[in-house]
């Protein structure tokens, strides 16, 4: 008979957790690039992404290292790292949460809720601490030197660990709830507005981030802003407060509040990940494949018919009903959403600071310009990433089997992209251009020059990852790997001509004429690039499953 | 004239060799059939046959002509259904048809007209606007069927089509793949279900690790092998003990009363 403490059989968690790792492990062999015969280069998506974490902790190191001490460098950095590590688990780790699956394979086994808890909690903070781990070593060797005493590196990696585990617990604690406590017709909407939430905070993390990383920009006093005082990083730091500032009674409560809250959160995802929690999300998965599919008016369809090939529009039916019925992929276009929302509110907020490029004027910024450019070069890039994935990819055998064009295939995805993403973006930022600048004319050029840039950004992600609709398997790390991938070649394709253009201005409409013109030839290249590469390496191709 | 001629055709896998210099033929108005036991290669060649994935060596040749994997001319008078129900489970048995549709480009009120028809025909009419996810396995295995047949193929490839299907499906199948062949287009297919194999079948191929063993008339092959079914012969050639045997070893080391281990003690 097994040991049994706290009524967990220690084995069957045991086996759980190795086989769960080994799933995830053999799973996150991406395959991000595509060489010049067709063959995929296999790589773990994974060690991409604490590739990036890691160089993406240089920032934290720099703000430790330009703190005025150990306490404001630790509140800074610590909640640097909790984004950092908050995006994989929201992008790709939470299906160690919200995993429908598990239900149906450990329902009919004797295992008890309490091992199956212990293994995905198990599960869970092990890639935590992996995504820590990578977030915490050159931050902890910087502030060794920083502030002379090895025990900082300590405290720096105690800190982050800590500060990512409360936030990646309190993720479980807030989606577990939701599944015990949601009605299941509100359910999924629910863990779609929730997913939203979080990938706003995410975002607006990120870009706060890049600004203090600036060097012009001068640290915030942490303790004076209350808004710090909300941050998981800040009641953490505050135990090695003292070593700065002594005992400060106030700070002290925070840290004592923040323990407290890391003990009760621990305690409700213990309590709330069980095998019912299984039982619950199982439910959903079928409750939100059950109805009938709703037919598009005759008039759109005649006329999407008139102008579109069959590829387009075998690629419109497998992603509208991906769209419809599909819970990860659904999630995946609706964590783009906040970054909308905060565009519609740096507008608002931003009128009178707009810096027209047409008209360059003293005291203006290009914020809300950047924000577009980083919008036009994601929600293409995000989707189209998303549309590579699924769960039934072993189905893209119709694809190789059906005289159907592989390069036209692919370039649908793209088409695509016009349509459902780049069109409605220039509307909406034609109008948003108006609204800061006062005039609709230069809006709309400009608004055509950066979504001529998103469009560069799409050409050349292709150009490195192509490959067919839905045809992937789902992999862990791949959707944070294409994240990093796209904000790349999205900083050096979209954001470096929009700062020179910002810095210079276009020089007039003739100016404008002059870099579109450079724009479209890039673009008429490099989609002929695309095209030349895609009937070489399609050739090649074999069905993988 | 042969319509479909595999010669010498090998495939490996890393270190797997998965098909080893296999050559047979089929001929137009013929039913022909892979079988051989798990993992003989049979899908392998299958998938080869169709141009999804690549012979590392020989010639696979279609009316004379030999294939590669871009020829869609090729595709286009193929027909094929996988072992596995891999589909899209997100789409609608409609849709999916339409999808298939788009992919073979064939026309859209003409493609809806028989798409239609067909889940008529199937017994899907009812849930042709249900998801793919929520059919049964004969279901899919129908729809898989509808796919492979819809725009009229020259050759039909079926991987293990008659699996999962109630015994009336199975029946209707059965004939569908008769009448093909009486309208003088080629059949081939896997399956382990030997019974049906020996009373469907104008020619067979036996294989093992990839290895053709035998290749002949259902008839003429238990005629040589002086065996009075298929079964016998297949179990013969394949080095299978007798059922009896190997269910008698099974039984054997479940009932085996296992000793725990020392550290559980």
């Amino acid at each position: 008979m097994r040991d049994k403490i706290m009524r967990i059989d220690w084995g069957q968690a045991r086996a759980l957790l190795c086989a769960g790792l080994r799933m995830d492990w053999r799973g996150s062999f991406s395959q991000l690039m595509t060489t010049h015969t067709g063959k995929r280069r296999r790589f773990p998506a994974i060690l991409l992404v604490l590739g990036m974490n890691m160089l993406y902790s240089i920032f934290l190191a720099a703000l430790l290292d330009k703190s005025p001490d150990l306490f404001t460098g630790l509140v800074l950095s610590s909640a640097g790292a909790m984004i950092l590590v908050a995006l994989p688990v929201l992008l790709d780790f939470n299906h160690i949460v919200i995993s429908p699956d598990d239900y149906h394979i450990i329902a009919p086994l004797p295992v008890n809720s309490k091992s199956f808890y212990a293994a995905k909690l198990a599960h869970f903070l092990f890639f935590v601490t992996i995504l820590v781990g990578a977030v915490s070593v050159i931050p902890a060797v910087v502030a060794a030197f920083r502030f002379h005493s090895v025990w900082t590196a300590l405290a720096v990696i105690i800190e982050f660990w800590t500060v990512s585990v409360f936030c990646a617990l309190l993720i479980i604690v807030i989606y577990t709830t939701a599944l015990k406590t949601a009605k299941p017709g509100r359910l999924e909407r629910i863990l779609g507005y929730l997913q939203m939430a979080f990938m706003m905070l995410g975002y607006i993390g990120f870009i706060f981030g890049s600004k203090l990383s600036l060097p012009t920009l001068a640290l915030p006093d942490v303790s004076a802003h209350w808004f710090w005082h909300l941050s998981p990083s800040y009641w953490f730091a505050v135990w090695v407060g003292p070593v700065a500032h002594g005992w400060d009674p106030a700070a002290l409560g925070l840290g004592i509040m923040g323990l407290i809250l890391f003990v009760l959160v621990g305690k409700a995802a213990f309590s709330f990940l069980s095998l019912s929690y299984a039982e619950s999300l199982t439910n959903l998965n079928l409750k939100t494949l059950q109805g009938r599919s709703r037919e598009v008016p005759k008039s759109i369809k005649r006329i999407w018919y008139k102008y579109s090939c069959p590829e387009d529009r075998a690629v419109l039916i497998l992603t509208w009903a991906q769209f419809k019925h599909d819970i990860r992929f659904r999630l995946a276009i609706i964590s783009l959403l906040p970054m909308i929302l905060f565009l519609l509110w740096k507008a608002m907020s931003g009128k009178g600071h707009y810096q027209n490029p047409f008209a360059l004027a003293p005291g203006g910024n290009n914020d809300v310009t950047s924000l577009m450019a980083m919008i036009a070069a994601f929600y293409p890039l995000g989707i189209q990433g998303a549309m590579q994935m699924s769960k039934s990819w072993g189905a893209a055998w119709v694809f190789y089997s059906t005289p159907s064009d592989y390069p036209r295939l692919l370039l649908a995805t793209s088409r695509l992209m016009w349509p459902l993403v780049i069109f409605p973006l220039g509307v909406l930022y034609f109008i948003l251009l108006t609204y800061l600048g006062g005039n609709a004319l230069q809006a709309l050029l400009h608004a055509f020059f950066i979504l001529s840039l998103a469009t560069l950004d799409l050409t050349i992600i292709n150009i490195f990852n192509s490959r067919l609709p839905f045809s992937m398997e789902n992999q862990y790390g791949g959707n944070t790997g294409r994240l990093y991938l796209a904000m790349i070649i999205m900083s050096v394709v979209t954001v470096v001509p929009l700062v020179l253009v910002a810095e210079k201005g276009y020089g007039g409409y003739a100016g404008w004429a002059i870099i579109m013109t450079i724009a479209l030839i890039a673009n008429w290249c490099l989609n002929k690039i695309l095209v030349m590469r895609l009937r070489k390496i399609s050739a090649q191709w074999e069905f993988a499953g | 004239m042969p319509i479909i001629e595999v010669t010498d055709v090998s495939k490996s896998f890393g270190p797997i060799m998965a098909v080893d210099n296999l050559s047979f033929t089929v001929e137009p108005g013929e039913i022909f059939a892979l079988l051989g036991p798990n993992g003989a290669g049979k899908s392998t060649t299958i998938k080869m046959i169709l141009g999804m994935v690549r012979a590392d060596r020989g010639t696979i040749r279609f009316d004379g002509n030999e294939i590669t994997p871009s020829d869609n001319n090729y595709k286009a008078r193929v027909g094929y259904m996988p072992e596995t129900c891999a589909l899209y489970e997100n789409l609608t048995g409609r849709e999916y048809l339409s999808l298939i549709g788009e992919l073979r480009h064939l026309p859209g009120s003409a493609l809806r007209d028989k798409a239609d028809k067909l889940l008529y025909m199937m017994e899907l009419s009812d849930e042709a606007d249900q998801m793919i996810r929520e059919y049964s396995k004969g279901m899919k295995q129908k729809i898989l069927m509808i796919s492979a047949m819809i725009h009229n193929p020259d050759v039909l490839i079926l991987d293990e089509p008659f699996s999962g299907l109630d015994a009336n499906a199975s029946a209707t199948f059965k004939e569908i793949l008769r009448e093909q062949a009486r309208q003088g287009k080629a059949v081939i297919f896997c399956s382990h279900v030997l019974e049906v194999v020996e009373r469907l079948v104008d020619r067979l191929i036996i294989i093992k690790k990839g290895r053709g063993l035998v290749t002949g008339r259902p008839d003429e092959i238990m005629h040589k092998a002086g065996r009075d079914t298929l079964e016998q012969v297949f179990n013969e050639l394949t080095g299978f003990r007798s059922a009896g045997a190997v269910a008698s070893d099974i039984m054997n080391i479940i009932t085996r009363q296992d000793e725990p281990d020392k550290h559980e003690r």
